[in-house]
């Protein structure tokens, strides 16, 4: 009996799975519908065919997953700390500090008005810097504040007053299409997003109660 | 030609609801007429027309969705309407080199279009990244007033295909430096209409025909463009703010107008402005 020729065969045949396993992984990769399943599967299909191609010597394989590997982990734990951030600031302070990294700087001059009353809303604000002041109420926003959040979800989509520079500063924008990929690519950001966005919409119409208490002199229900 | 449905969602995906059809424009101007004036609704029904042919469908329900500003149910009907939305029409169809292509097109006889640009209004025509980019390099260059002369026309194969493909550039307008410059614009003015309307309703008209002094292309433009800016700022918004001494915008907007008239250059008109707001309170003393 040779020995030597079995153990080829068992060779050939475990090398032969291994391409299979590292395969499905990819097919299996295709079929996820969001990102989180889509990145760890996808981390897998990396070691996967790393080991695969290791062993068979196919080094520009093994080049292009050890490149991918890295991509797929930076990705996954992007996502994974932005919903720890969301879940943490719907139990909090009701912050939309988290949306920082998605967004892009914009320097703002004096008399530069950042959007219109009436105008199609397409982007929300950080404010970093300056000082900013909603033209109708003359309302001036605190640094730290966001403007233009509720007008992602309002029916018409309009801006509802207008913003205006009135000492140099800087703003963080982050496009409403942006935010609607985090959400649509993460079902578990979606939703605490909604409650966040919600629960603010909340505190302000207990704001609003206890405003028209005070006028009328009546406790706020 | 019509595409596959996974071709026109990507489409739209990437190039926005560009794909709607005109009768959506049609049912939206359907809904607002009987809230115009029949002279209002004539001049929208117009514009939403031409705004189909100048860009899209898209871009006449922008139009139609600004109107709606001031008509519709519940709102008062407003005066000034008719005057408003034909001059926003105008400014809604500014010209840029696809436009002159357009018209070129169009037009029947062989005579062909011409028109005056800066070099800045063609790097106008990129997306603003692209645009800025390129516009610090013609500015390092002392390139971006240069003065550029572009000629469209349908007689003779060549002539007609650099027409055509000038024309072609208007589904690309959407996304450029210019478009979202002459949005602002239009969002500007109407801003600035509701706030004298709302501090000195008298002058909303003259700040209405304030958008007669953007007109034309190239340096004229660049030039009207400034002095509609000194207007508002040195003007305008002082008066609806209460920085300045109060005065009758109405008076001070008509002088301003006249003055604008001789297209003067817009540190002359800031000089003119300043005379303006120093005198005029005596004028109204004296009154």
């Amino acid at each position: 009996m040779d020995v030597s020729g079995i153990a080829s065969d068992m060779s050939g045949l475990a090398s032969g799975a291994g391409g299979l396993i590292a395969s499905a992984f990819v097919v299996a990769g295709y079929t996820m519908r969001t990102m989180i399943p889509l990145r760890i599967v996808g981390i897998i299909t990396n070691v996967v065919f790393i080991i695969y191609a290791l062993s068979h010597r196919n080094y520009p394989i093994v080049a292009l997953h050890m490149i991918l590997l890295p991509l797929n982990v930076y990705r996954l734990r992007e996502m994974l700390v932005l919903i720890r951030n969301v879940k943490r600031s719907v139990n909090s302070n009701l912050s939309m500090n988290w949306l920082k990294p998605f967004m892009t700087e914009r320097r703002c001059q004096p008399g530069e008005v950042l959007f219109y009353k009436h105008e199609r809303a397409t982007e929300m604000f950080y404010i970093v810097s300056g000082r900013f002041r909603l033209v109708e109420s003359g309302i001036e926003l605190p640094i730290g504040s966001i403007v233009g959040e509720f007008g992602m979800l309002s029916p018409d989509n309009e801006r509802t007053q207008t913003l205006e520079c009135i000492e140099k500063g800087v703003v963080l924008g982050v496009t409403y299409q942006k935010v609607e990929e985090l959400y649509v690519q993460n079902p578990e950001f979606g939703f605490y997003f909604l409650k966040l966005v919600s629960a603010r919409l909340f505190q302000n119409v207990g704001k609003l109660e206890a405003q028209v208490a005070a006028l009328s002199g009546k406790p706020a229900s | 030609m019509k595409l596959p449905v996974d071709f026109r969602l990507l489409k739209e995906r990437y190039l926005g609801e560009a794909s709607r059809k005109p009768w959506i424009a049609e049912n939206r101007f359907a809904e607002l007429a009987p809230y115009l004036q029949p002279d209002a609704a004539e001049i929208v029904r117009s514009a939403v027309t031409s705004l189909m042919v100048y860009q899209d469908p898209d871009y006449a329900l922008l139009y139609l969705s600004r109107v709606g500003r001031y008509a519709g149910p519940g709102k008062e009907p407003c005066a000034f309407l008719t005057a408003l939305a034909s001059r926003m029409d105008t400014r809604m169809r500014y010209i840029d080199p696809p436009s002159i292509a357009q018209v070129a097109l169009l037009e029947g006889g062989d005579a062909g279009r011409r028109a005056s640009f800066c070099l800045c209004d063609l790097a106008g025509l990129l997306p603003p990244n692209a645009a800025d980019t390129a516009l610090q390099v013609m500015s390092y260059l002392r390139l971006s007033q240069r003065a550029i002369v572009l000629r469209f026309s349908r007689a003779g194969e060549w002539k007609r295909r650099w027409t055509k493909a000038w024309a072609l550039l208007r589904y690309a307008r959407t996304y450029s430096r210019r478009a979202k410059i002459e949005n602002a614009w239009v969002e500007r003015w109407l801003h600035m209409i509701d706030r004298v309307r709302s501090c000195q309703p008298g002058a909303v008209v003259e700040m209405v025909q304030t958008a007669d002094v953007v007109r034309g292309s190239g340096a004229d433009y660049h030039r009207d463009l400034a002095n509609w800016n000194v207007i508002v700022d040195r003007l305008v918004k002082p008066v609806c703010d209460g920085t300045t001494a109060p005065l009758d915008l109405a008076a001070a907007l008509r002088v301003v107008l006249n003055a604008v008239s001789d297209h003067p250059e817009p540190a002359v008109l800031e000089g003119q402005i300043a005379r303006l707001i120093a005198t005029q309170p005596l004028q109204r003393q004296t009154a």
